[in-house]
């Protein structure tokens, strides 16, 4: 979020880079013996997965409580964000309570949501929202927050007041910021996603946890591989979205 | 979060503190009207707080299992920033290293490290290096970010300037690094928070020591206030943590408007 001039364009150095860590990964992993997998043994690995249907039970499952916990995660933390933004009061009362929980770590409370909402979509659904609203949000607050006052004058003068101030100047300028918090948010929901069903034994969780089992470490390395791209291909297509609609913003 | 930064070292006003303990009090009261009625599930905060007392105070049960896992937070900690400091330092102040090394950084970042867990157990056994190793995964990356970030911000006519002087090498390094350091340490109390999360992640994901046992045992015994207690007291822990590094942040940060 505050990381500014980074590089997001897929530069041929980027491509000799990632090509670099790829071919030492490999070289690696056949010089020690394969304590360390060697990447085209993961790639096997996850094909061999999706060949033979284990993987897709667990992805359908796994896209099922991330939307779903994702959703709620925004339907929640865009307005309450927005709130904490737009009113003093609203920060100091809504953003006290967003402060005490962003600080609180979701894992220690596993036990604790175990007891509240068993085992079934309830409990995935509600650790995946709790991982993503407080930082959703927060960026929304802060992106309410930055947006420049002169714009908010500007409307005044023009006429604007009230709901119209909202939906015609503070919500476009806080644009960037909606996008960039639904991007936080999924990273975070997937993170969520992971820790529900590793927690109890689901999905990618009991993949996961089955090979470990069987000290399969090129296919554990190749759901970690899975769950990358999940995290890396939906912040991938926000960004997108971010650059479409929102390449205006001081980013 | 750099705009939070920024406001946040706004005093706040007399109206805003009544306003913010008025809040907690608020909830605090449902909470202890709701926990009655709620029975066995919901611990009311009286009861959370005794459990407070005793685990840290008085009986120190969870003042010990906290200590415990603190031990693998810090060890993990200083390794991250060991190693994502001066990588990051090297990224950011070298464009075409930058530039190779950010797709896998990005992904790597977004990856949930928590899903490491199975493969650290299988690498590093039962045994404290593993948990070491996966606090180390849970901060590193936003050290290097925000290390990378603040370095390639360093001002041209700064880096210029210190060319002409003919600093290289090492010399031109400290200049950025003095440079980018409120960004650097932004980045590390960041990691901080991260590596007390990593530490109860470990707790829980890789084989429970004391602290583990602690929160899995409450609630598997429905002792819910117990439980409650350790989640608090780890929140309090990660705030202290942040706020140690952050009196480093405000030293290091120059004030408001230069």
């Amino acid at each position: 979020m505050s990381v500014s001039r980074r590089r997001r364009e897929l530069s041929p150095a980027a491509v000799v880079g990632v090509g670099a860590l790829l071919l030492a990964w490999e070289v690696g992993g056949r010089a020690t013996g394969n304590a360390l997998p060697p990447v085209s043994d993961v790639a096997g690995a996850l094909v061999s997965l999706y060949a033979s249907g284990a993987m897709l039970g667990p992805l359908a499952g796994g896209l099922t409580r991330l939307g779903l916990g994702f959703l709620a995660a925004v339907a929640v933390g865009v307005p309450v964000g927005a709130a904490m933004g737009a009113s003093d009061a609203a920060d100091a009362t809504l953003g006290t309570y967003v402060a005490v929980l962003f600080v609180t770590s979701v894992s220690s409370l596993l036990p604790f949501l175990i007891l509240l909402a068993g085992t079934g979509l309830g409990f995935h659904v509600s650790v995946v929202f709790l991982f993503a609203v407080f930082h959703v949000a927060l960026t929304v607050r802060d992106g309410v927050r930055s947006v420049d006052p002169g714009l908010l004058r500007a409307g005044r003068v023009f006429g604007a007041d009230g709901a119209t101030l909202v939906r015609q100047v503070l919500l476009p300028a806080s644009l960037p910021f909606l996008l960039a918090a639904l991007r936080v948010g999924f990273v975070r929901a997937v993170k969520g996603v992971v820790v529900a069903e590793l927690w109890i034994y689901a999905g990618f969780g009991s993949l996961l946890r089955s090979f470990q089992q069987f000290s399969r470490t090129d296919a554990a390395l190749a759901v970690v591989v899975q769950l990358m791209l999940l995290a890396v291909l939906g912040s991938g297509l926000i960004r997108a979205a971010e650059r479409r609609y929102a390449g205006w913003g001081a980013r | 979060m750099s705009v939070r930064d920024r406001l946040s070292r706004l005093p706040p006003t007399p109206g805003e503190w009544t306003l913010r303990a008025g809040a907690v009090l608020f909830a605090l009261v449902v909470w202890q009207a709701v926990a009655g009625p709620a029975g066995l599930l919901v611990a009311p905060p009286t009861a959370v707080a005794a459990a407070l007392v005793e685990g840290l105070v008085t009986g120190g049960a969870l003042r010990g299992a906290l200590a415990g896992a603190m031990v693998h937070a810090v060890a993990g900690y200083l390794l991250a920033v060991a190693v994502g400091v001066p990588l990051g330092a090297a990224m950011g102040a070298s464009d075409r290293l930058g530039a190779a090394l950010d797709p896998v950084v990005d992904a790597l970042y977004a990856t949930p490290v928590v899903a490491l867990a199975p493969l650290f157990i299988v690498w590093f056994g039962l045994s404290d290096t593993g948990k070491v190793a996966l606090v180390f995964a849970f901060a590193v990356f936003v050290v290097l970010v925000n290390t990378e970030a603040g370095v390639s911000d360093t001002p041209e006519g700064l880096v210029r300037a210190a060319r002409a002087y003919g600093l290289s090498g090492v010399g031109l390094y400290r200049v950025h690094l003095r440079s980018a350091l409120p960004q650097v340490a932004t980045g590390l109390r960041l990691g901080a928070g991260r590596a007390v999360r990593g530490a109860v992640a470990a707790e829980l994901f890789l084989f429970a020591g004391d602290l583990g046992q602690y929160l899995i045992d409450a609630g598997a015994t429905f002792q819910v206030a117990r439980l409650l207690a350790g989640v608090v007291a780890l929140s309090a822990l990660g705030v202290l943590a942040l706020a140690v590094v952050g009196l480093f942040e405000r030293a290091v940060t120059p004030p408001r408007g230069t």
